[in-house]
């Protein structure tokens, strides 16, 4: 048995479909608005369903990725092809997810990283951060309102660091996170 | 296009090798653009980020291609770093030693080549990784288990290259490990074992052949370029009986091994038997952020507070039994009597909703997952690098190393979180140094631990037996024996398989004479 690797697929864990960006050139993606999102939804960190429950009803949402206890479904059931995948997921989901998507070409679009310290959420991210500083334990859901924007190119890209209101660590929740967007199959020019 | 380049090569003789690359794979199997590039940094490095990067990548198909390639990078003497799925994340991942070679990307050669039921082998190439073949041999109805390391998305030939282990009796890779093709840096592939002989059907069932046998000189290696091997496969046996048992005291380490000597030599428990430390095991279950919001590691008084909520032992033995139900209730007796005699000990053949225990039994049983992934939460911003030193499977040996790896790392602010593992005679201790990649003075902390803990392991009479790119060259100047007899044969052999120094130069510390460090 040989798994159809394809061109660009080379660098790919998983089987993915992408445009090329071999020697002949650089590549200049521009992302559309109403490209598909991709979801991925890590099941047993609840900002994760937080995330994807704000953007569950999203039209744009073409697909949802849930990822179990054993990673497993990232190598197995992670298969977008193009427009922009995303979530709001713990370190070394998002270091997994991003290593493959680049590996087939996928360009990151947007980064966040998220850390509970001294009974509040820091937030260093991409964008204006003043809904997030209002919020507690609902920050999941403005942090997917603003990815929402900013993989639809209507925020411009400043970092931005900033505390929540106090609030409690959820009992499951790894304490790290990271929201992060991938833009594929964005073609050459 | 990336403005890295290979050390000492002309602009224009880096181009044409590229050229020339492209058209033995073509040119969109080359890649020289940063963001194709990037793919092959190391995520958790504990060096800058982006410290080692390629100047370009080449991504062949098959053997001749192989061939074709490295005749190129001959001409024009440009050093190319071989990689198979490139996922050693830990020791350095798909990064090359030094920033500005090319990347010899063997993920596009992921054929099974062969599934034997009747001889229970595998024939694979380099991009074939555990879930793939574990799904292929499902897909088949085959009744072969195969030995995983703990991520799925390894590779099976890279590891048992790199002499990987697993959980299953199968677990030390390259010994079961059994025939190799390779191409030398002149172009020559050559077959090992039976291989050789032209009309075998018995490459993958004995290692044997007249004359020497070569195999481990490609491991960790940079004097050819594996391009197939086969692996023994373990028959599915008639029973599985995992266990796990608890241990309260961090000293009762010295008992735990020396009664699972007497059970690993004598094959009662015939796969890796390991002891994890309590925060390796809690940290697929829980995070430190939930239990202290300070710096440096955990004081005790914590550590036997997250024991008692996870029900969890300072130290968690996991081995199991396979083979018929008779035999395995008889070598349990034997088990039980060795293991549990030590007290404060508690045994589980089953754990509800604990998400170690379930990848663990699911490894000794040989089906791959990427659980182990989750404990890089415990500190949060996933950076590792392991620490490997080896001993014998001896309790004072393993107190010994413990006391001085955890003194170490208390004093350099790291909580120990680690494991020991017996092969077969061999014990593997896995020290897990985590931080945040987020924090650069944490990260330097890291690399510093890890540096002196190489010298210190040495001077007590341990080496490692792997490592992260970044610390090659210093473990092997700890192979000091005979004024580094050993190293001194690697370099001779390097010079005459790959005068031109141009495969994976530095790999394992062993140099091509051109940018060999003085003595």
């Amino acid at each position: 048995m040989r798994l159809n690797v394809k061109r660009r697929q080379v660098l790919a864990g998983s089987v993915l479909g992408m445009g090329a960006v071999g020697i002949g050139g650089g590549s200049m993606i521009g992302l559309k608005r109403g490209s598909p999102l991709t979801l991925v939804q890590e099941l047993s960190v609840p900002e994760s369903a937080k995330f994807a429950a704000a953007l569950e009803g999203s039209e744009w949402i073409e697909a949802i990725v849930h990822v179990g206890s054993t990673l497993n479904e990232l190598l197995q059931d992670f298969h977008p092809r193009q427009g922009v995948v995303l979530g709001l997921t713990s370190d070394p989901v998002a270091m997994i997810a991003g290593q493959l998507l680049s590996e087939v070409g996928g360009r990151q679009v947007a980064e966040g990283r998220h850390t509970y310290l001294s009974g509040r959420w820091q937030h260093q991210i991409d964008g204006a951060s003043r809904l997030l500083r209002k919020s507690s334990n609902a920050w999941p859901a403005a942090v997917a309102m603003q990815m929402l924007d900013a993989v639809s190119q209507r925020t411009t890209k400043t970092a931005s660091n900033c505390l929540s209101e106090p609030c409690a660590l959820a009992k499951k929740s790894p304490g790290m996170l990271v929201s992060w967007a991938y833009e594929l199959g964005g073609g050459q020019s | 296009m990336s403005n890295r380049r290979p050390d000492g090569i002309a602009l224009s003789d880096f181009s044409n090798a590229l050229d020339e690359f492209a058209g033995v794979v073509g040119k969109d199997w080359v890649f020289v653009d940063e963001l194709p590039l990037s793919t092959y940094r190391d995520a958790y490095s504990p060096l800058a980020d982006g410290e080692f990067l390629p100047s370009a990548a080449v991504a062949p198909d098959g053997v001749d291609q192989v061939r074709k390639v490295i005749s190129i990078a001959n001409a024009y003497k440009v050093p190319i770093w071989t990689i198979s799925t490139g996922r050693n994340f830990a020791y350095g991942g798909p990064a090359p030693r030094k920033s500005g070679y090319v990347m010899l990307d063997l993920k596009r050669m992921n054929r099974i080549l062969e599934v034997n039921e009747k001889y229970a082998y595998a024939l694979v190439e380099p991009g074939v990784s555990y879930m793939q073949l574990y799904r292929h041999l499902q897909k088949i109805g085959s009744k072969l288990w195969i030995d995983p390391a703990a991520p799925a998305w390894g590779g099976v030939m890279g590891n048992a290259l790199e002499h990987g282990a697993g959980y299953t009796p199968y677990g030390d890779h390259f010994i079961m490990q059994c025939g190799m093709e390779i191409v030398l840096a002149d172009g020559e592939v050559v077959r090992t074992g039976q291989g050789a002989l032209a009309q075998s059907r018995h490459w993958q069932v004995t290692k044997h052949a007249q004359g020497p046998q070569f195999d481990g000189m490609f491991t960790q290696s940079n004097f050819g370029v594996v391009t197939k091997m086969g692996i023994w496969l373990m028959p599915e046996p008639p029973g599985y009986k995992p266990f796990m048992i608890t241990y309260q005291r961090e000293a009762d380490l010295e008992a735990i091994f020396d009664a699972t000597r007497a059970l690993k030599v004598n094959q009662i428990i015939p796969n890796a038997a390991t002891a994890v430390d309590l925060l390796w095991e809690a940290s697929a279950k829980t995070t430190r952020k939930h239990y202290f919001d300070g710096k440096g590691p955990l004081p005790d008084s914590i550590r036997k507070q997250i024991a008692a909520d996870l029900d969890l032992g300072f130290w968690n033995f996991y081995g199991a039994l396979y083979g018929p139900p008779p035999v395995m209730e008889n070598n349990w007796k034997m088990v039980e009597d060795a293991l549990l005699s030590i007290p404060g000990a508690k045994v589980y053949f089953e754990r509800e909703n604990d998400p170690a225990w379930n990848y663990r039994e699911k490894l000794m049983r040989g089906e791959p997952n990427m659980t182990e992934f989750s404990i890089m939460n415990w500190i949060g911003g996933g950076g590792h690098v392991n620490f490997s030193p080896i001993s014998a499977p001896d309790g004072t040996e393993a107190l010994a190393q413990y006391d001085l790896i955890k003194r170490r790392c208390h004093e350099y602010g790291f909580d120990y979180i680690g494991e020991f593992l017996v092969g077969w005679r061999d014990m593997h201790h896995i020290l897990m140094i985590m931080y945040d990649r987020g924090d650069e003075e944490m990260r330097k902390s890291a690399y510093d631990l890890f540096a002196l803990l190489i010298d210190e392991a040495a001077e007590a009479g341990f080496g490692e037996y792997r490592t992260h790119l970044a610390f090659m060259d210093q473990i092997a100047k700890t192979y000091k024996h005979n004024d580094g007899a050993l190293w001194d044969v690697h370099h001779r052999l390097k010079d005459v398989f790959d005068p031109n120094g141009i495969l994976s130069p530095g790999k394992q510390g062993i140099w091509p004479r051109s940018s060999r460090p003085p003595a």
